[in-house]
């Protein structure tokens, strides 16, 4: 209930004032606290051109506990498990260091500038943090050949609304596409 | 219109507690209100969800409330409110705010939501424990959140007024409150502006249409007459409207444009009467208007005018009952003659066992008690409290004037006694002198009969100047003894012999020089 309210005032923010390169649409209108959002990937960023489709899942004790947030688009990167439902590693929204006043908007901000600035210190995907780290040539020959196979075109997020389906189908209409 | 019976957006029911900050403080558990299905609604959806939410929960409280309580969280702000009076939590201005020792500022609600997940602060993560760590936040918090304007959460109501004056417009004078079925079994919830009638009847039973064979709750069934009603239909004989027959008679009073109609200033002398919207368009120009204004003002002020009238009346029986309770009051002081006091002496003698009871019928007069000297006394105790009073007022003058004297009798004796000290002590020290005179006197008269008495010992045939001499050295050295004499003085302040002189005058001290 109260997370609803804060959802629906957030919400209303990001509508009235959107972020840039930011797209939120809502799968269900019945559900509010499930986000689809559209990440155009910054143009500084190895990653420029695609489109990356995230899931915001909120939880019931929003804002006291973080959001749920994952790639429903597959992406090579050190920071993001390497499949259709990438899990992020971004201290902000560990629990632990959740902050009940952090705005999801910026949130997405910073999973923005995750693409832009990796961090192959804490790594979810070990190898590609050491690949990031000593051959950067080849890692940025992965990321783009990752861009050109799945961030192309419209996103995909899945028909379901839950995150595993989303990531089942999301790889079967994916792997068809390629 | 939404259905009269559903319970507004926006409302929750209360978090237990009537009085406000300090039982937040202490309970500090979230209201029931979470228990309520997580399917959360869309922005625009959000009245429906929110409505059927309030119904699973309301009739689950221990106690119904008379009234739901304002959601503070989903209220419409007017103007833009400044950021830093948003709480961090909620994103929405404080209600009932609570600083906490790290300095930041949340609604309680919120804070005490956090801290029961984390018990940190939501903003810098520093520990943080309920209510100890709770302070008042700053009156100006308050006051910048009181004068913010504020929409009526009540559906259909437009009032708007600043956020400190929501309660009581909400409360008390808003029509649109839901308040408690008049039926005492009855568990839902009315409009108070649908509540009429007989206290008992429920508002929510249904009744069967007339025209339709729709069963309706009493409360909607204007709705449904209006609105639902798939009763048989009629086609308005002037306008051509399609109109449910048994609203035929309202739509012709009040909607039908083609309906002849007077002009409503027709009370000012306006004798247009023709089609509705002919005298609609007439009215906006209509040249009786000033008048029409004119009368209604007069008939307010006449109501005005009454109303004063009335009250003039009233004073007028109570002056006079006043002056028939004084005179009589009089009289009876007359029966019962004084045992006086001398010039200012209390009366005591009032409430004598007599007069007492007989006073009793005018208690109603306690009311105004001690309100001046002349005025006839209502009731005994009445009269004693006056009496009481008064004593005590002079008591406080007296106890003020015994502090004045006091003050003047110890300043006098100050100024008395200074001198007197000054003059002991000169006398003090004249004293001594006198006794250092009298000592180097004494001492010298017993050196001279000594001498004189060696002489005559010694040698008869020595001649008188060396005795002479010796004398005179005797004397200077008794001098220079008493050199030290007022040093010695000054400290005990009383004349006594010093050491060296009793010495000497004991004749055991340095011996005096001869020749």
């Amino acid at each position: 209930m109260s997370s609803s309210k804060r959802i629906t005032k957030e919400l209303n923010d990001c509508l009235t004032s959107p972020p840039p390169s930011i797209t939120i649409t809502l799968p269900s209108e019945s559900n509010i606290s499930l986000w689809h959002i559209t990440l155009t990937a910054p143009p500084e960023s190895i990653y420029s051109g695609g489109k990356f489709g995230l899931i915001v899942q909120f939880p019931p004790e929003y804002p006291f506990k973080p959001p749920t947030i994952t790639f429903a688009t597959r992406i090579y990167h050190p920071n993001i498990t390497n499949e259709t439902n990438g899990s992020i590693c971004l201290s902000l929204l560990k629990t632990d260091n959740w902050k009940p006043s952090t705005k999801i908007v910026t949130v997405l901000e910073a999973i923005r500038q995750l693409l832009v600035e990796p961090q192959p210190d804490d790594p979810l995907e070990t190898r590609i943090a050491e690949q990031y780290k000593n051959e950067r040539k080849e890692f940025e020959k992965e990321a783009r050949a990752y861009v050109g196979r799945y961030a192309k075109g419209p996103v995909q997020f899945g028909t379901e609304a839950g995150a595993a389906t989303t990531g089942g189908e999301g790889q079967q209409q994916q792997q068809q596409v390629s | 219109m939404p259905p009269p019976n559903t319970p507004e957006e926006g409302l929750l029911p209360p978090q237990s507690e009537p009085s406000r900050i300090a039982s937040i403080l202490a309970t500090a558990t979230p209201p029931p209100v979470d228990s309520a299905p997580e399917q959360a609604p869309s922005p625009e959806a959000a009245a429906t969800t929110t409505t059927t939410t309030i119904h699973t929960v309301v009739p689950s409280s221990p106690e119904d409330p008379a009234l739901l309580e304002i959601d503070y969280q989903i209220l419409e702000y007017l103007d833009t409110v400044d950021e830093t009076l948003l709480c961090p939590v909620c994103k929405t201005p404080f209600h009932e705010p609570i600083t906490t020792s790290c300095g930041h500022t949340f609604c309680a609600w919120c804070i005490n939501r956090a801290l029961d997940i984390q018990p940190t602060c939501p903003i810098d993560r520093q520990p943080l424990t309920k209510t100890h760590d709770y302070h008042r936040p700053p009156l100006i918090i308050k006051d910048q959140l009181d004068r913010l304007k504020v929409k009526c959460p009540n559906k259909g109501c437009d009032h708007i007024c600043p956020r400190e004056h929501l309660d009581s417009h909400y409360e008390r004078r808003c029509e649109h409150t839901m308040v408690r079925c008049p039926d005492a079994r009855c568990r839902k919830r009315i409009a108070r502006r649908h509540v009429q009638g007989p206290a008992s009847t429920c508002m929510h039973r249904e009744v069967s249409c007339r025209y339709c064979d729709e069963r309706v709750a009493l409360v909607d069934l204007n709705t449904h007459y209006d609105f639902l009603c798939s009763g048989a239909t009629t086609k308005c004989s002037a306008c051509e409207a399609t109109v449910v027959l048994h609203r035929m008679e309202k739509h012709c009073a009040e909607d039908c444009l083609e309906t002849q109609v007077r002009c409503k200033w027709h009370i000012a002398g306006c004798k247009v009467d023709d089609k509705r919207y002919l005298v609609q368009e007439h009215e906006t120009g209509c040249p009786y208007e000033i008048i029409g204004e004119l009368l209604k003002q007069r008939a307010e002020d006449r109501r005005i005018i009454d109303n004063l009238t009335d009250r003039l009346v009233a004073l007028e029986t109570e002056r006079r009952e006043h002056q028939e309770r004084r005179a009589r009051r009089r009289e009876l002081s007359r029966q019962a003659p004084n045992t006086s006091h001398g010039a200012d002496a209390i009366d005591l003698s009032a409430p004598d066992p007599s007069t007492f009871f007989y006073d009793m019928e005018w208690r109603p007069d306690l009311s105004n008690v001690g309100a001046g000297e002349n005025r006839s006394w209502g009731s005994p105790e009445d009269y004693m409290l006056a009496r009481f009073e008064r004593l005590e007022s002079r008591m406080e003058d007296l106890s003020k004037q015994v502090v004045e004297l006091d003050a003047h009798q110890s300043m006098s004796m100050l100024q008395q006694i200074m001198p007197l000290n000054q003059q002991l002590v000169e006398l003090g020290s004249k004293v001594g002198v006198l006794n250092m005179h009298t000592t180097w006197l004494m001492n010298m008269q017993r050196h001279n009969h000594l001498q004189q008495r060696a002489g005559a010992v010694s040698s008869s045939g020595s001649g008188m100047g060396n005795s002479g001499m010796a004398s005179m050295s005797q004397m200077s050295s008794a001098n220079d003894i008493n050199n030290n004499f007022p040093v010695r003085l000054t400290e005990g302040g009383l004349p006594y012999r010093t050491t060296a002189s009793r010495r000497n005058s004991d004749g055991r001290g340095e011996p005096p020089p001869r020749l």
